[in-house]
């Protein structure tokens, strides 16, 4: 295999050195290289749109959670999408309307423009820092624990493969800024749907074909093949607020609402929309048959074990190979766009003077990626239940923006303020100080309802006063 | 009569969002997510599977109907 994996290793890089040689060549201005010229197509748009919302989390962590959790993960996760590009009809358009005629430089500026508040944008970078710097890290944890397993003739130990996976993120994004990101996307974005069909397929084939393959687990544990599943995890309470939370991924998360605005035009967002839709189902799908092959082949594994057996040693040497890349290309798409996005929402936040050289979304990239590389260090393996957490934590800033972005209207600080009330019970709830659970529900569950109705309140609260 | 156009067009989006709540709200109403149930399947998938494939489908089949509904400049003024 590591013949294999070093032509398909090294052609993929180089690959990634072209794209990032050709946009550098290609970046004449500020623009250019923090917002890829905002022009992007229907093809281009929906897959780095793609690349960046699917990941090593979608790779490693979803087979390994429907090892687990059985045919519930379909709706944690595919469902969930499905709301959330119904959403971007509404929301996109909001955004791109409200940024329209003014120069978008994140939404940490955005909110500070809309609300009038200087603490509104800072209240969404810390969110967003504190919540999506994890996210980076248990990525690219996930991928370099994995390699430092499937390689361990090679002694690499993980500190040094994450290192590597920062090292070239880092290479061609301060190269060739957000388009050498969105050309990586798309060679991301497609390496990683055919690797998991490839390796689905190959699944499928190993456990005897499709009606199999639901024999066998039937008979092995039938508590997967419906909810809340063998732990019992997948309680309406836990889908419903992961729901919201993955929704409002587009809303709260930088490095998607800046590609909703980076796009051409509406009408190709909305086309993006769809196809996006249509990629989340392709994509988590067969996740979901290696995830059945594990539940019959190795329910007692560990998650590493597992991912380790599934897709590399029992498939093909080039298989195997393939979907190293494939991992590498996950973890890469989606660290690359939230690092950037970080930078770039820090750079909205400083003065004219700072925001107008490019050193400074150099150096605060440098800065995540090095603060990510520091929490990968300590960050656990549970990729799938810690993103949700991620998610979870950003989506309290969503009532916050869609409340400024609905009305023209000042809305006051008190949504500010309760946002920021909010995300601290939300942290202190995940520190075990304050309960996880309240009356049976989810306290993320609570806080959205909560800050929703707020939300709500404060809208029209506000009209009745103008 | 293009205001009447976009009446009607937002009408039928308003009737769109309605029915994607339903679809949500369905998913998550004791109808369709009921523990433990296995049957009835379809192609040898299980309840639960099969039917969020289904609403997963109808919702992305949504969004491509309000794309088209909000036009090309997304204020339901264009004609696709």
């Amino acid at each position: 295999m590591q013949k294999w994996l070093l032509i398909l290793g090294l052609s993929y890089l180089g690959i990634l050195v072209f794209l990032s040689w050709y946009s550098q060549r290609k970046v004449k201005s500020q623009e250019d290289f923090i917002m890829a010229g905002s022009k992007l197509g229907l093809i281009l748009g929906f897959m780095t749109f793609s690349a960046t919302l699917f990941s090593a989390f979608t790779l490693m962590g979803m087979p390994d959670f429907s090892r687990v959790h059985g045919v519930g993960a379909w709706m944690f996760l595919a469902f969930s999408d499905g709301g959330m590009v119904f959403l971007i009809l509404w929301f996109g358009y909001l955004l791109r309307k409200k940024v329209a005629n003014i120069e978008f430089k994140g939404m940490s500026s955005l909110l500070q423009q809309i609300y009038g508040i200087k603490w509104a944008g800072y209240l969404y970078f810390f969110a967003i820092f504190i919540f999506l710097v994890p996210y980076v890290a248990i990525q690219i944890r996930g991928v370099a624990t994995f390699l430092e397993l499937g390689f361990g003739s090679l002694q690499i130990p993980a500190w040094l493969w994450s290192l590597g996976i920062v090292g070239f993120v880092l290479l061609y994004s301060s190269a060739g800024g957000l388009k050498a990101i969105v050309y990586a996307d798309f060679v991301q974005g497609t390496s990683l749907l055919i690797i998991v069909w490839i390796i689905g397929v190959a699944c499928l084939q190993n456990m005897g074909g499709w009606t199999e393959m639901f024999n066998q687990i039937a008979v092995k544990n039938e508590a997967l093949l419906s909810i809340p599943g063998p732990k019992g995890l997948l309680t309406s309470p836990f889908l419903i607020g992961s729901f919201i939370a993955i929704m409002m991924i587009p809303v709260t998360q930088p490095q998607l609402s800046t590609r909703l605005v980076i796009m051409k035009d509406i009408k190709a967002m909305n086309k993006m929309a769809v196809a996006v839709g249509f990629f989340a189902m392709l994509v988590i799908f067969p996740t979901l048959l290696i995830g059945f092959y594990g539940a019959i082949n190795y329910p007692d594994a560990t998650a590493a074990e597992f991912i380790g057996n599934a897709l590399i040693k029992d498939q093909t040497p080039v298989v195997g190979a393939l979907a190293v890349i494939g991992l590498f290309a996950a973890a890469m798409s989606t660290a690359d766009s939230q690092l950037f996005a970080l930078g770039n929402e820090l750079r909205g936040l400083l003065s004219e003077k700072a925001r107008k050289s490019l050193i400074t979304i150099r150096l605060a990239v440098l800065g995540f990626a090095a603060s990510a590389l520091i929490f990968s260090l300590f960050s656990s393996d549970q990729l799938v239940l810690l993103a949700r957490v991620s998610f979870a934590g950003t989506a309290m800033t969503g009532p916050l923006i869609l409340l400024g972005l609905i009305t023209n209207k000042p809305q006051g600080s008190f949504m500010v303020w309760l946002t920021a009330l909010g995300i601290l019970t939300f942290l202190l709830a995940q520190a075990n100080i304050l309960p996880i659970k309240v009356g049976g529900l989810g306290i993320d569950l609570w806080l959205f309802i909560i800050l929703g109705l707020a939300a709500f309140a404060n809208y029209l609260v506000m009209k009745t006063k103008g | 009569m293009p205001g009447t156009n976009i009446k009607r067009r937002r009408g039928y989006y308003n009737l769109l969002v309605a029915l994607s709540l339903l679809v949500v709200i369905l998913s998550f109403s004791p109808m369709l997510l009921v523990k433990n149930k296995i049957n009835p399947t379809f192609l040898n998938m299980p309840f639960a599977l099969w039917t969020n494939i289904l609403a997963t489908l109808i919702l992305v089949f949504f969004t491509f109907l309000g794309g088209r509904l909000r036009g090309d400049k997304g204020d339901f003024s264009s004609d696709n």
